[in-house]
This record gives C-alpha cells, structure tokens and sequence, in this order.
C-alpha cells in the first residue's frame, strides 16, 4: 500500500486509522441533518457541552471505560439542545446566543470538575479538547479470538446506530429538515425526530470524545457533509459522499500526521488535528470546484 | 356541523402573553374560496397555523369537518409561505411533491415509483413537469410556488389552507393558481387562501374573512368585502396605500 511508508505500522497505525475513520463517518452522516438544518453549531454546542456529564460520572465511577460516564455525557448534550430550545422558545434570546450560553456554562462547570478531578486521577484536560486517538492501540480488549481496541468496538455500534437511523429515517429526515410545518400537519412529529438526531449527536460526540476531543469532533460533524454539500445537489448523495469524504480524510490525516511533520524535521504532530485540517483543505478544494461549475454553468446559460 | 369544512370558536393566540389573535368565531361552508384579507401583522398566518396545531392556541377551538385536525389529516393539505423554506436544499422538484405523500407511505417506508409518478402528475396539471429533474433552486419564484401547489394536490385532500399562493409570483403563474382554486371548488372542495391583493378579491373568491388581530367580518364577497369593513381592518392606511383597489372594491357594491 502506498500510504504505508516506512513509518506506518500496521498493527499501531492501522486501528489508529480504524477509529478515525469510525469517528469520522459517524459523526458525518448524523452532520449532513444538522448542516441541512442550518443548525451546525449545535454539534459544537453539544460536544462541549457533554463535558460536565463525562467529568460527573467519572467522579462518580473513578474509570473512563464506563457505561454510566457514556450515558451521563449523552444525557447532558440532549440537555444542553433542550436548554437551548427553551431560552430560544422563551423569545428573548436569539439561538445564537442562547447557545453561547447554555455551552459555555456546561463546558466551564465541566472544566471546573475535570480540574478537580484531574488533583485525584488520571484525566488531562488536553485530551479532553483534542482527544488521545494516538492511545487507541493501548487499550485492547479481546473480541472472541480477536485482541480489538475498545474504542473501536464503541465507535462500531455507534457507526451501526447511526446508519440504522439515517438509512431508516431518510424519508422523514429530510422532510422535517426541508419544512418542519409540512412534517408536522402530515403528523410526522418533528420536535421528535429533531431530539432523537440531538440524542445521536450527542452520543457521537461521546464516542468520539475519546479519540478526537470535543472541539475537533465539530470538524468531523460538519466539515465533510458541508464539502459533500457543495459537490452535490443531491440529499442521498451527499450524505453517501460526506462519509465518503469523512473516511478518506481520516485516513489521510493520520498519513499525514505521522509523515508530513518528517518533512520538515519534527516529530510526529496529532492526528486528529491533522485529519481536521485535511478535511478543511477538502472543503477549500471543492468550494474552488463548486466556483468554476457555477461559472461554467452561467457561461452555458448566457450561451443558450 | 359536517357541511362545515372548518368551523372556529372563540380562538385566542397570544404570542409572549400578546395577543395576536382574539376571540375568532367562523365557519367556512364545504365547497367554498375563502380569501382571508388583512393589513400586515393581522395574525393570517398565525390564524392558519393554529388551525393546522402549528402554533399552541391558548383558548378556544378549532374543528375540521366536525373533528378534531389529528383525525383529519388526510383531509387537509397546507400550502406554507415560499419564503418558509430553504429552497437551496439539495432535493429536486418532484422529491419536494412527492414529500405531500409521506403519511400515505407511513414512517420508515421509502418513496417508491407510483408515489414518484403521482408526484410528476402533479407537477404536470401544475405545468411544470419538465422541471420535475431540476433542484429547486433553479426554478424561478413562480416554478416554486407551482411545486408546492403540486405538493398540496398530490394529498388529495378536501380543505386547501394556502399562505399567500399569489405572493410575488408572474402573472402565468397566478392564473394557474386560480385555475387550480377553480378546479378545487368544482370538485365541491374547499379552499382558504391568503390574500394580498385587493382588486382580485372579488374575481377569485367566494367568500370572505377580514382580519385584524379580531375577526372584522366573515361571509361572502357581496355580504362583507364592503368600504366600512375594510376600513374597520385597514385603519385609515388602506386610503392611502390603496386607492385604485378600493375603487374596484366599491365599484359595485
């Protein structure tokens, strides 16, 4: 394989790229529905905000391989999108800025407990904004005859969830995306569908926590279907694209992480900053794509 | 009660504790065009979406044909504003219609083709079918407006609740609306539009409702599309915003 340079190593660096590329799929194609919804900040909101839940049930149970600290983080992101829909719904608050509230002060208490908890136990708060998936390889649990990272067992049923609900709920997706009015007078409940993405945003941002931190996640959610967006103008194919684009720049983030730096005599640098990045340098191209289609297609108009 | 397509009792909205609607009594007969016709911020399409459980109702009671609306879903279509939507979505024409035949399909199942033929149907006695490919930011205003007509059709309901269909639209288009109203009333169904223009008022409804916040008047054109009533609606600024419409409208009443 020509990605595998001389210092890819298969049993390291290739569940390194397993995981992101789990991580970066799932958080996409739940992504597509929060970019369509104009509603992208949220994903950024939600991840913060889970932090206070994390750091609470890791007080609580003293381990990070817990289901109650799982749980506890995807309870407070479905709270903080409630919290937010509340003070945007009591009408003097734009969402904008009561989201800027709601996750801020989530974050802070979060912050505040993870620091106190960090005086007793082993949690840095550098990975908890960027994530240690360099660490993925370490942690292994044994899966029948198979020696498989935890984590990568984690993001697998939360990649299958996901595309159960994206899959399944296409249709009704993209109808409370589009007119949430149409949806609720044909008696789709779309509050309903619109907590449950929330809950599955959430419980990605979980996940991923992990392995790419809370603020680098936000790329994964919304970078790759925000790409797909402008190199498609259709639903179905944005979303297949966006996980398309998710996967290959994961993989290529990590290429590049443990490559790119050699050139200029470094050390190797993150991997989950260096699939954001690649993802974003994804993005530039296809805006630079979706400028010359616009323009070929304006030329054709003025010819026709 | 049942040869009423919507009847309204004492129907109060009130957004942050104001008031926007007040005390609304009305019923619209079966088989009926109803132009609701009011100044800017009336409350017409706030009074549209509590009738259709869109905005809470802090008092009164809204019935279609004799039932409640969640009973009656498969009877009514609504056809929201243009400007309610994102139009830069990426689906195409027949996808936003075919969308009118969702509750038919139920949760979970996907679109199939007879559901996308009816769609394209749709979109032809709209007169749009060769955009029916396209994604709708491509179409014009009134290629828009036309898809959501289409999309209200393929329901093949009974009562039509239509925001303001002839809002910005070319002149084309407004003529298959009408043509569309038309077709409706012939079939004995009902429609209640809202409406801008007051020197169409006469040629394309039936009936009407005067709003402002309270129900100013409610019945047919003859009966209450009259200079004192749309006065009691418009203030003293119809006179000066409207005076070519309010010689129309006086002309033979």
């Amino acid at each position: 394989m020509m990605l595998a340079t001389a210092d890819w190593l298969w049993e390291l660096d290739g569940w390194i790229a397993v995981a992101a590329v789990l991580c970066a799929v799932s958080a996409s194609l739940v992504g597509n529905f929060l970019v369509l919804r104009k509603q992208s900040l949220l994903a950024d909101a939600i991840s913060h905000a889970i932090l206070p839940g994390l750091a609470l049930a890791f007080l609580w149970t003293g381990s990070r391989q817990s289901l109650p600290m799982f749980v506890g983080a995807a309870l407070v992101g479905v709270l903080c999108a409630v919290m937010t829909q509340w003070i945007r719904d009591s009408g003097k608050v734009d969402e904008g800025a009561s989201m800027g509230v709601v996750f801020t002060t989530l974050f802070a208490l979060g912050l505040v407990l993870i620091v106190r908890a960090a005086d007793r136990v082993d949690l840095d708060p550098g990975c908890v904004l960027f994530g240690a998936i360099e660490l993925t390889p370490l942690d292994m649990v044994s899966l029948g005859r198979f020696e498989v990272p935890r984590v990568v067992i984690t993001l697998s049923v939360v990649l299958v969830v996901n595309l159960l609900f994206v899959v399944g709920c296409f249709k009704e997706l993209s109808l409370t995306s589009f007119d949430p009015g149409l949806a609720e007078t044909l008696g789709f409940r779309a509050k309903w569908l619109h907590q449950l993405l929330m809950i599955l945003v959430a419980v990605t941002a979980v996940a991923c926590f992990e392995s790419v931190g809370n603020i680098l996640v936000v790329a994964m959610f919304v970078v790759p279907p925000a790409t797909a967006r402008l190199l498609t103008d259709s639903l179905a194919a944005m979303v297949m694209l966006s996980a398309v684009l998710g996967a290959v720049a994961a993989v290529l983030g990590h290429w590049a992480a443990i490559t790119v730096p050699g050139w200029f005599g470094f050390a190797s640098t993150t991997t989950a900053g260096m699939i954001a990045v690649v993802s974003g340098l994804g993005f530039v191209i296809a805006l630079l794509i979706s400028f010359r289609r616009a323009a070929s297609a304006r030329s054709l108009s003025a010819r026709a | 009660m049942s040869d009423l397509a919507l009847s309204v009792e004492d129907l109060t909205v009130a957004y942050q504790s104001e008031p926007v609607l007040q005390d609304l009594s009305f019923g619209v007969p079966t088989g009926s065009l109803v132009g609701i016709i009011g100044p800017n911020g009336a409350g017409k399409s706030t009074l549209l979406k509590a009738c259709l459980g869109l905005v809470p109702i802090d008092s009164g009671e809204v019935r279609f044909f004799g039932a409640a609306h969640r009973d009656m879903r498969h009877r009514v279509a609504y056809v929201p504003q243009r400007e309610s939507v994102d139009w830069d979505f990426p689906i195409r024409a027949v996808d936003v219609v075919a969308m009118g035949l969702y509750r038919q399909i139920g949760w979970f199942w996907p679109v199939r083709r007879r559901h996308l033929r009816a769609a394209r149907a749709a979109l032809e006695r709209m007169g749009i079918l060769e955009f029916a490919d396209r994604q709708i930011s491509q179409l014009s205003g009134g290629q828009q407006q036309r898809v959501f007509l289409a999309r209200a059709l393929v329901q093949d309901a009974d009562l039509y609740l239509m925001d303001e269909p002839f809002s910005a639209v070319d002149a084309s288009t407004e003529q298959s609306v009408v043509e569309i109203l038309r077709a409706i009333q012939a079939a004995g169904k009902t429609a209640i539009v809202i409406h801008h223009d007051l020197q169409t008022v006469r040629e394309y409804f039936d009936r009407v409702l005067l709003l402002n916040r309270r129900l100013i008047a409610s019945g047919t054109v003859g009966d209450v599309f009259t200079e004192p009533n749309l006065r009691r609606a418009y203030g003293g600024r119809l006179v000066h915003v409207d005076r070519p419409a309010m010689a129309v409208g006086w002309g033979d009443s």
